[in-house]
């Protein structure tokens, strides 16, 4: 044979055929960092301990993890893996409890650029109180899937009764949001287009199980999302959609930074449409807004929450209006979003 | 026994008395008769009391045009042959103007067409052509349907020969005119060869069931003179009978031989006749013995396809009235005009039989009304059966006529009620389905003076059109003996039932002189009145709920009239008679103004409130006849300040209400700016659009009006409160309209309230509402017109005519900004007034209105939408949210479309340049700098501009100074190309560099903004087109323009390299003036190069200019000028703007061309 032999720096197609090189790996890179008492037999499932009482319910997630650059400042794939699929049962109303991660590693990314996406992950998870039950790898052949990318399941467990969706939404509702918008969207474009500088940019990606916890308690809560894709414009597109309602947001209230806005003004993007990777978006009924508001403000992830708009009868889009009563539609995403003007 | 000869048959009937209804009518339904009665002057030989009329006498004629698409059709495909009677070779149809219009064309075309004389020629070629189908089309009455039978019951007919029957009876056609209760005849001469096979007993039900005299005849001088003799003789008798005048061949039953084989082959069916419609029990079909041979159904796409132009007739064409012998052939529009037997539009002027090629050929000329050319009608109260003739003056006659056009909501019906009573004509006027029918009664001269002043003396707002004419029983008796000058009664009727889809919209109209005067009399019961008006003058189209226009129908049915007024509505003589928006103080709409918690409801102190406000440089919000307006003192500095602030507006040109002064009112317009005769005429029209006009040097109004700019847009007032306000004034106010950036109009008292709370200080409010609101339209004196660039109040709805009739009612939604959406059907085309930008909810919500209300008020149902491609456009998400079928026009296509369509250039080889800001083009990138070659429906894009990146895209256009980097980096230019920090030029170029959000375009639009951006300081723009007009003001001098040079690309397109102009503008030995007038000049010479290579590829002389590029009067005018030396000519618009409004229209022109060519569906 004259075949390259695995190089020991970058995973090889070797890595992905189930024997001695990927059992290695797995020990050295997943097991090492993740190793807790269920992922440890390395079986073909995970079996889980009994829940202690019977005034909860199971709630399950499932996620696929992919980002350009894999590093990016505020974050990376790893940490990213782990907050979207917590993210996605904390809005739910659920604590998170348990991860199955499936990687799908590209033939030639460097080992140790995966190890330090492990640590990431691993650090994450730690730090939102999660086990990485369950897991597998594959090895994909070079220019398959742009470095790495995974599939991440979750399960988490709420209270019984929580009645979260957008079913009870209502007119007058209130629409919160808990920080700046499009930090993650425009950290990740930056990173990816190798601007140099993104400096004073970083990703906002973080578990946002306080925020979604802190009102859970709380009568009058409607509905939380967490806006990635398509960010907080897209995610109001859905309740309109759902409710028939329309959706006034107020441009003065809305959080976003002053370097984000200068970025998005210069490459023409607008940032309600961009992803958010620690953020939520909570409806209330309007007499809670202010108490939602107060909880979510004395959280450090909820200091710069604000009531951004309302829930509103007279019409049933997206409307945002200006300090002087100007008024723009925001219409749902295009695919590739073309000048207007002419 | 020998027959008599004619002159002796003449003697009998000159023998004869005149009977005592004075005249009669005799109608015939044969081409031969009418031949005869016309080439041998029978109607002038003959008692002038008999009236000879051609009636339904031709098959050919009645042949119904989807037969004669299909047949054109048929002999264009491979493997047919298309076999028929000469005549009807040169039948044309009404297809698109790129299709054959009949056999004849499409034999030039190379379609297989064999003119034959008798169906055995046509087993002759079948034979000869076993390899094709030979198909024959047959039209004929049941003379002609006979051989067709003999030839079809043959058993030894090729497999090949199939039969397109289009056969007739004719005693259906008798009986339906005669169902109506109006024939419009006295009396029948039926058709003599129709009789030998059929039997004289088939018209016996003429004379015995209708009780008409009625006579078969024969086709001689001699033969027909028989049979008027012979009807005449039992009209004298009182005796309606039938009589068999052709003896010679005819015989009561028939043929019965040729009856059973028609019987046999053939079955009885309800058949089309051409301009009549259905007709029961009128035609022949092929029977299920003949299935086999049936080209229908050998063919069923040809037909599905024919029949769904079902219907239609070439516009103008009257024959359907000539074949019912409604109207005589000159009276039709066409005849020896547009018609003649050379290039014939109807078949009445194809065929030997028809009625107008039949006069035509014996030398009648058009408009000519024959003596005995005028059609009667029975009395409409006549039954059935009643032959006595009511007794008639011998002095008197009676017409009726009908009139189409813009004759309803402007004082019509009153006029003709004054002109009736000047002339001493009894009789009624009425508005009936969108027309007005007029019948009058008086001596003939009057008549004639009557219908000579109905078109001539109409009132000023009117626009009619005659429609149709004709002579009606004078019933109402002679003048009284004993009181020869008693008058009689002349009365409008109530408008009946509902107008359909006939009706024109009236429109708003400005103060009249004559309100005005009133206004200004101290002793006149409407001194002072701000809602002053008569039939002439005041609000229609924005006081519209539905028509027919009558004031219960608008909101003006909340102010019932006051004795006083209603005196002068009822008085035939006030120019307030039956005028439907007029009122005064006692009973009309009422001022009130409100500053803060301050509420003035009594109208006089109101209005002076008003003034006091203005005059102390406040903002007030007055409500005026489209909507209200956001006014202030021009001359006040401050004033203008505090509303540029308040409604965010920075740098947007505001229009100016000049007062009314001087003889012809235009005087203190002139002290402000230079005046060209195109221009004045514009500011006086009745739109009283803004006119957008230079200044004077020492024009003494505020720069604040308009930064940067040379020019101000004026307007007169209108309506009398803006007359009350500005002659209390005496200075020019700002007259904005009253809205929020890009959203529409404000109409309404609760909104202004609400939106306009932080705007205007106080408000002026009035309490008729206005249902449909209209801005003030715009225009701007470009080579010698006030072309528009916006169509409001007194202009729109605009409606334009179709060269053809649309299968299918369309509405084509238009683009984004400049919204205006169109309706089409039949061969009309609404144009709605201007509706905005729609990134705006309420102006979304208003374009949803519009959709709404359009076709309600026209009583039509859209089936098809056209829109823009672009998926961002709201337009176009409505388009395909409707669940209505759609059709993608794409934004360049409906720009040339609508210049073309607006110019008639529906044929002939057009070059247009549709240069403007963006628009997705076919291709996926944005357009606007496209030269496009060719016709509506077709077009080939034969040059361009490089394409350039959209850095940021709509951000690359609010923010010029981008593309001014941008482009100059294109060009090669390093350092400081641009204005911008060092770190967003960092960023930009970046961006530029990577292509992110930077979608290629070539749109001169763009050009104009990196010019700009490069000449003028100009961070962001606030209104579209600002860095245009700037670089337009900043020109001066002629320039000098730079050949830029040319490359073809691998599609062939022409592509313009515009980075030498971008270098040069760089050029800073130059002042800025001088470049702006550079850049100028050599767009001119791009446009000459590109026209030159288009007229050396395809000889194309015409050129158009349209999209919003062209609104440039110095760009415009220099290239025109230009082309023009270069030997072409140059189409602009005249009636539509050039910009975005006009996509609607082009998006229904686009698809007028395409549907008509069948492209679709």
């Amino acid at each position: 044979m004259t075949q390259p032999g695995p190089d020991s720096s970058t995973v090889t197609l070797a890595h992905g055929n189930g024997g001695r090189l990927m059992r290695q790996l797995i020990d050295a890179v997943f097991v090492r960092q993740l190793g807790n008492p269920w992922l440890a037999p390395l079986a073909d499932a995970a079996i889980l301990p009994p829940f202690p009482d019977g005034d909860h319910e199971l709630v399950f997630t499932s996620d696929g993890v992919t980002v350009q650059p894999l590093f990016f400042a505020g974050g990376d794939i790893g940490s990213l893996a782990v907050h979207g699929t917590v993210n996605d049962l904390a809005v739910c109303g659920a604590t998170p409890r348990y991860l199955s991660l499936n990687a799908f590693l590209e033939e030639g990314l460097p080992l140790d650029e995966l190890e330090r996406i492990v640590v990431s992950l691993a650090k994450a998870a730690r730090a939102c109180d999660v086990q990485v039950v369950a897991g597998d790898t594959k090895v994909l052949p070079r220019g398959l899937c742009g470095g790495l990318y995974f599939g991440v399941s979750g399960i988490g467990t709420r209270p019984l009764g929580l009645a979260l969706g957008t079913r009870d939404i209502r007119a007058g509702d209130a629409v919160l949001v808990s920080g700046p918008l499009g930090d993650h969207g425009i950290a990740v474009m930056l990173a990816r287009e190798e601007f140099g500088l993104s400096g004073s940019l970083a990703s906002d990606s973080a578990s946002v199980l306080p925020l979604t916890q802190a009102l859970l308690t709380m009568p009058g809560l409607r509905f939380m999302r967490d806006p990635t894709r398509g960010g907080l414009a897209t995610v109001l597109h859905e309740v309109i959609q759902a409710t028939g309602l329309g959706v006034t947001l107020e441009e003065p209230r809305l959080p976003i930074r002053g370097s984000v806005r200068s970025v998005c003004d210069m490459l023409g993007y607008d940032p309600l449409y961009l992803a958010c990777e620690g953020r939520v978006v909570a409806i209330v009924a309007e007499e809670q807004a202010d108490e939602a508001l107060r909880r979510w403000q004395a959280l450090p992830q909820g200091g710069g929450a604000q009531r951004v708009g309302t829930l509103d009868p007279h019409h049933d889009r997206l409307l945002l209006v200006n300090e002087w009563g100007g008024e723009r539609l925001l219409q749902e995403l295009e695919d590739d979003p073309l000048p207007r003007i002419c | 026994m020998a027959l008599p000869t004619p002159g002796e048959w003449l003697e009998r009937i000159r023998a004869l008395p005149r009977p005592a209804s004075g005249r009669l009518r005799i109608l015939n339904v044969c081409g031969g008769h009418e031949r005869t009665i016309t080439h041998a002057g029978l109607r002038k030989v003959l008692p002038d009391y008999l009236e000879l009329i051609p009636g339904p006498g031709c098959p050919v004629c009645v042949c119904p045009e989807e037969d004669i698409h299909a047949a054109v059709a048929l002999s264009l495909a491979d493997d047919v042959i298309v076999a028929t009677f000469g005549d009807m070779v040169r039948v044309p149809c009404n297809a698109p103007r790129r299709e054959p219009r009949s056999l004849q064309a499409a034999r030039a075309l190379g379609g297989r067409v064999v003119p034959v004389a008798s169906p055995g020629e046509v087993l002759t070629l079948a034979r000869q052509h076993p390899g094709k189908r030979v198909v024959f089309f047959a039209a004929g009455f049941e003379t002609t349907t006979a051989p067709i039978a003999a030839l079809f019951s043959r058993t030894d007919l090729p497999d090949n020969l199939l039969l397109l029957l289009s056969a007739r009876q004719t005693w259906p056609a008798i009986a339906h005119l005669l169902a109506d209760g109006a024939p419009g005849f006295d009396a029948l001469i039926a058709p003599g060869h129709v009789a030998t096979i059929m039997g004289a007993e088939q018209w016996r039900f003429v004379a015995e069931a209708h009780g008409l005299p009625t006579a078969v005849a024969g086709f001689t001088p001699g033969l027909i003179l028989a049979g008027l003799h012979a009807v005449l003789r039992q009209a004298l008798d009182r005796a309606p009978r039938l009589d068999n005048a052709y003896p010679q061949c005819v015989t009561a039953a028939g043929n019965r031989r040729a009856q059973a084989l028609m019987g046999a082959l053939f079955e009885i069916t309800d058949a089309e006749w051409r301009g009549i419609g259905p007709l029961p029990d009128s035609g022949y079909g092929c029977a299920a013995t003949l299935t086999e041979r049936d080209a229908r159904r050998h063919f069923p796409g040809v037909f599905e396809a024919a029949y769904a132009r079902r219907g239609e007739m070439p516009p103008g064409c009257d024959c359907a009235e000539v074949v019912l012998g409604r109207i005589r052939p000159p009276q039709c529009r066409l005849y020896g005009s547009a018609c003649r037997p050379e290039s014939p539009v109807g078949p009445c002027m194809v065929s030997e039989e028809g009625a107008c090629r039949i006069w035509w050929s014996h030398g009648v000329p058009p408009t000519h009304e024959a003596s005995s050319g005028r059609i009667a009608a029975t009395p409409v109260d006549a039954a059935p059966g009643e032959t006595a003739p009511i007794e008639r003056a011998p002095d008197q006659e009676a017409q009726r006529w009908v009139l189409a056009g813009v004759v309803q909501g402007v004082g019509f019906r009153p006029f003709v009620q004054r002109l009736a009573s000047r002339l001493e004509l009894a009789g009624q006027v009425r508005n009936s389905g969108g027309k007005v029918v007029i019948e009058a009664q008086g001596s003939a001269d009057r008549l004639d003076a009557f219908e000579r002043a109905l078109l001539a003396e109409a009132p000023r707002l009117a626009r009619p059109r005659l429609a149709r004419r004709e002579t009606i029983p004078a019933t109402l008796g002679p003048p009284d003996a004993a009181r020869p000058n008693a008058a009689r009664p002349f009365v409008i009727q109530p408008s009946d039932g509902d107008p359909g889809g006939a009706i024109q919209l009236p429109l708003d109209s400005p103060v009249c002189p004559a309100c005005l005067a009133e206004i200004h009399d101290p002793q006149d019961r409407h001194h002072g009145y701000p809602f002053t008006h008569c039939d002439q003058c005041g609000p229609r189209y924005s006081v519209i709920e539905r028509l027919p226009y009558d004031r219960a129908r608008t909101s003006l049915k909340a102010f019932p009239l006051c004795p006083e007024c209603r005196r002068e509505y009822d008085d035939p003589h006030s120019r307030r008679f039956h005028a439907q928006s007029i009122g005064c103080p006692q009973c009309g709409p009422r001022l009130e103004f409100v500053q803060g918690k301050r509420t003035l409801s009594d109208p006089r102190e109101a209005l002076e409130a008003a003034i006091a406000a203005l005059a102390d440089g406040r903002i007030v919000a007055v409500k005026g006849v489209g909507g209200y307006h956001l006014m202030a003192d021009a001359g006040n500095p401050a004033a203008l300040a505090t509303l540029r602030e308040r409604k965010h507006r920075p740098h947007k040109p505001f229009a100016v209400m000049v007062p009314w002064q001087g003889e012809d009112g235009l005087g203190a317009v002139r002290r402000h700016a230079r005046l060209d005769p195109a221009a004045a005429e514009a500011l006086l029209a009745d739109e009283r659009p803004v006119v957008l006009l230079p200044l004077r040097a020492n024009h003494g109004l505020e720069a604040g009006l308009a930064p940067g700019l040379d020019e101000v847009g004026m307007l007169l007032p209108y309506a009398p409160l803006h007359h009350l306000l500005l002659e209390a004034l005496a200075r020019p106010l700002v007259a904005t309209s009253a809205n929020l950036g890009g959203e529409p109009i404000i109409a309404d008292r609760a909104m202004a309230a609400q939106r306009l709370g932080r705007v205007a200080d106080a408000f002026l409010h009035h309490d008729r509402p206005i249902l449909r609101p209209v801005d003030d339209g715009i225009r701007r004196p470009i080579a010698g017109r006030a072309r528009p660039l916006r169509l409001g109040r007194g202009a729109a709805p605009l409606e334009l005519e179709l060269p053809w009739r649309l299968p299918r009612t369309l509405l084509a939604v238009g683009a984004q900004q400049k919204s205006t959406v169109c309706l089409a059907w039949e061969a009309r085309l609404v144009l709605s007034p201007h509706i905005g930008e729609l990134s705006a909810l309420r102006t979304q919500q208003a374009f949803a209105r519009q959709i709404e209300t359009l076709p309600g008020l026209y009583g039509v149902r859209p089936e098809l939408v056209l829109h823009d491609a672009h998926p961002g456009y709201h337009s176009t998400r409505w388009a395909r949210d409707s669940g209505l079928a759609c059709r993608e026009v794409a934004h360049h296509h409906a720009h040339a479309a609508a210049l073309c369509g607006e110019h008639g250039r529906f044929r002939e080889p057009t070059l247009v340049f549709t240069w403007d800001g963006t628009g997705l083009g076919p291709d996926g990138s944005l357009w606007g700098g496209e030269a496009l070659l060719g016709r509506p429906g077709r077009w080939r894009r034969h040059a361009s501009f490089a394409p350039f990146a959209l850095p940021g895209g709509e951000a690359a256009i609010r923010e010029p100074w981008r593309l001014a980097a941008t482009q100059g980096w294109q060009s090669g230019l390093e350092g400081p190309v641009a204005e911008g920090t060092d770190e967003a030029l960092a960023l930009l170029r970046a961006a530029w560099e990577r292509r992110l959000n930077a979608p290629a375009c070539s749109a001169v639009g763009r050009l104009f903004d990196a010019a700009a951006a490069l000449l003028v300081p100009m961070p962001r723009v606030s209104h579209e087109a600002q860095a245009a007009m700037r670089l337009e003001a900043l020109a001066k001098g002629d320039g000098q323009g730079l050949e830029l040079p040319h490359q073809r690309d691998p599609d062939g397109v022409l592509r313009c390299d515009w980075r030498p102009l971008i270098r040069h503008l760089h050029d800073a030995r130059l002042g800025p003036e001088r470049r702006a007038a550079d850049f100028h000049a050599t767009l001119v010479r791009v446009l000459c190069r590109q026209a030159g290579a288009a007229r050396d590829a395809t000889g194309v002389e015409t050129l158009g200019l349209t999209g919003g590029v062209f609104q440039n009067r110095r760009l415009t005018e220099a290239a025109v000028a230009a082309l023009e030396e270069d030997g072409f000519r140059v189409l602009l618009h005249e009636r539509l703007p050039c910009n975005d409004a006009a996509i609607s229209v082009g998006q229904v022109m686009e698809c007028l061309a395409r549907l008509s060519r069948h492209e679709e569906e």
